[in-house]
This record gives structure tokens, sequence and C-alpha cells, in this order.
């Protein structure tokens, strides 16, 4: 097991559960959701070789089925296929339960203004991942793409923040 | 032209360290791609900061009841399957572990107080010691991770792990390599093996299965007889370890065979 699981490990969830939210539902919920979801399937997953990708992987599905349910959606994905950018008159902002110094703070209000991949990427990246772990939990088909869009977004941040 | 994703990868110290070199040159010749490593080190302490920050933040009470959950799911840390097993196949021996991190934050994993001296006829084989360290140094990553000032610059992904990564392994081989065993086994075998035999030593992992070497090398350093033997396998040595492969440079001093230093390489 690559992940030493102790509250450090669910705080870090908490920092990727960020860029899964998009500032539009609760972290915390998503992280706990995960957790009980690991915690019922013990005896299954207790040995997985990264259970932090797991974990993840599960936020996004809970992610995804919390939207499909407030909107009664059937499909994230439009008739050609693409991701629907989802929007929730109802956002949720971490700021009023954590408080972050002034430069933090600035910086996770400019990534939520950017698309939801980059938000998802750089939420990863500032939990210290390797693009390898990236790529396990983006998705992605390659390396390559991990790296490229993770130097897209960071480049994009540096535009928003200046 | 330099990939950009390869000025990221030096901002963040994760480049290959056989690929800094040109795209340091690079950077230097070229002041956009100097902004633009700049950007990439600016957000990468950015992002870096934005994680610890979050990190530092208590954890709701829910949550806190699940981290004390999962706190019972711990195991010992290389119990792993698919790998050459250690457990039982050494003695433990703390004072090894303690050793075996002073040695790697010294810069370098020796076994043992064997210091060659400089003289000249020898001049050649001291440096040819010196750089072996020095090349596992970098593989390694020990230089870059100092360079990088990690208490002021420390940056993302990989290389915090990176280090995990290599002082756990490092810690397990200790854990479980007993030195003195290995020399009694093979001390009396070595002088008559040829290079890419294999042999077998009395160790035997969980399983019973008997861990084989292979004589490597024979070379000359400081006028002593010097082997390198390798494990014939690649040794998983932490959860996050795809295979490592360790070598051991054995030198006859005195008469007896004695480890110079363990090697260990991705």
């Amino acid at each position: 097991m690559t992940e030493k699981l102790d509250e450090n490990f669910i705080k870090s969830l908490v920092v990727i559960a960020l860029g899964i939210v998009r500032g539009r539902s609760d972290p915390y919920e998503l992280v706990n959701g995960a957790m009980e979801y690991l915690i019922s399937n013990k005896e299954r997953y207790m040995d997985h070789p990264n259970i932090k990708a797991l974990a993840v992987l599960k936020m996004k599905g809970l992610f995804i089925d919390g939207v499909r349910k407030n909107q009664k959606m059937t499909s994230m994905t439009d008739d050609e296929g693409n991701d629907l950018q989802i929007v929730d008159e109802k956002q949720s902002d971490i700021s009023d339960q954590i408080s972050l110094n002034n430069e933090c703070n600035k910086v996770l209000t400019t990534i939520k203004t950017m698309g939801e991949k980059c938000q998802e990427i750089l939420m990863l990246a500032s939990e210290g991942m390797s693009m390898q772990e990236m790529l396990e939990i983006t998705e992605v088909k390659s390396l390559g793409t991990v790296l490229s869009r993770l130097s897209n977004c960071r480049k994009e941040l540096k535009g928003l923040l200046a | 032209m330099i990939d950009e994703t390869k000025i990221m990868q030096y901002a963040d110290g994760t480049l290959p360290i056989e690929e800094h070199a040109e795209v340091k040159k690079a950077i230097e010749a070229d002041p956009k791609l100097k902004e633009l490593y700049n950007g990439f080190q600016e957000t990468g302490d950015l992002l870096f900061k934005l994680g610890n920050e979050i990190k530092s933040q208590p954890l709701p009470k829910n949550l806190q009841d699940k981290a004390d959950i999962l706190k019972t799911w711990k195991k010992p840390i290389v119990k792993e399957s698919n790998s050459l097993n250690f457990f039982g196949l050494f003695n433990i021996q703390p004072a090894g572990m303690a050793a075996a991190f002073a040695i790697f934050f010294a810069g370098g994993i020796y076994v043992d107080n064997f210091i060659p001296t400089k003289n000249k006829k020898n001049t050649n084989q001291v440096i040819a010691l010196t750089q072996k360290v020095d090349d596992l140094n970098k593989k390694l990553f020990i230089k870059e991770l100092k360079s990088k000032k990690i208490e002021k610059n420390i940056k993302l992904r990989s290389m915090p792990n990176m280090e995990e990564d290599l002082s756990t392994r490092v810690t397990n081989l200790y854990r479980y390599f007993n030195a003195d065993q290995f020399i009694k086994d093979i001390n009396s075998k070595l002088d008559a093996l040829e290079i890419n035999d294999e042999f077998v030593s009395s160790l035997e992992d969980n399983d019973g299965k008997k861990v084989n070497f292979i004589l490597v090398e024979n070379f000359n350093a400081n006028g002593n007889n010097c082997k390198k033997v390798a494990f014939n396998e690649p040794l998983k040595l932490s959860s996050n370890d795809q295979g490592t492969d360790v070598s051991l440079d054995i030198c006859k001093i005195n008469n007896n065979y004695e480890i110079l230093s363990i090697n260990l390489s991705k």
C-alpha cells in the first residue's frame, strides 16, 4: 500500500476533492462519502496497491452522481460526447469552512475560476502527486497529456494571478 | 526547441538528471524560456503552499473519526506481494537502520569504514570508486534534493515522494540485510567464481526460496581485490518501488572480504 493511512491521507483527499467539486459542493462531504465506501469495503480494499487513486476515483463518481441527482441528468456528456459544463446556482465555498492565508486564498479562488480540467490537475499538483499518479486519476491517455495539461494550466494560472 | 513541459519538470526538480544540461543551457540562452522557467517555479511554489495550507486545516470530526479507523489498517511497510520477500531472511538490526539513515544523509551508502587512501599508483581506482559513489548519488537524486534547498524551495510532485521512497528503500534493505551473515556465506566462495557465475547463499526468504547472487565484475581498489556482486533479480524495497537493482562492492582486506558499498539503482 503506497499510503500511510491516517489523517494526513484524508487531508490529501480534501485537497484533491477541492479540484473535483469545483466549488459546487462540499469537498468534505465528498471525502466522507469515499471514506465510508472504503471502510465499508475494508476487506476488499485494504490491500489495494493504490488506495488513494481508488478513493479519488470514488470521489469523482460520487460527485457526478450528486450532480446527476440534483439536476436529474442522465448523462454527463452532450450529444457529441463532450463533457457538460456543470452549472449549479447554489455554490458551496470552502473558504467558509477553512481559513487560508491571503496568498493561498487568492490562488484557490483563481483556480476555481478556471476550467474543470485545470482545476482538477492543479489541485492534484498541489497535493504533491507525481505525474504517474495524476495519469491514473485523470484517466487521460498518456503521461505526455498530463504534462502538457499541467504545463498549460500553470501558465494560465500564472497569467490570471498577474 | 525545448519542450515547455521539460522546462516545467526542470523547475519542479522532476526532470531526469541526464536532461538537465540541455534544458539549463536552453534556459540560459533564451530569455523567454527563462521567464517561463521562473513562472513555473512561481506556480510550483504557490501550489505547494496551497496544498500544505489546506492540509494544515483540522479535519471535521466525522473525518477524524474515519482517520482513526484507517489507522487500524496499517500493516508492515514492506509486506508486498510479487516481490522478493525479505521478511525472515535476515535478522532485524535497529543499529543498522540508524546507520543507514545516518549514512544516507551523509551523502552516500556505505556499510563499512573502508576508506581508500590516495596514492599516485592507485589514484585512478580511488577516483573510480569516488565516481561510483557520485554516480549513485546522482541516480538517487541526493544531490538534486540537496541543491533544491528543500526547506525553502521544495518542489511539487515526486521529489518529496522520491526522497521518502529512497529512504524507505534504504531502510528496508538494511532492516533485512545482515552484512556479517552475507560475508560469512560468500567468503569461501568468492575467489573461485568467474564473471556471471551465479551462487546461492544460505539466505532464504519466507517461502524458503534461496536468494541467488551473480558475480558481475572483478576490479581493483587501492590495491585490494574487489568484486561486484548483484542480486539476481530486482528487489522491491518499498511500496513505491518498481524494482531496485542491488549490487554490492566487496573488497578483500587483510584476507577477508568486506563490503565496501551497496549500490541501489532503478
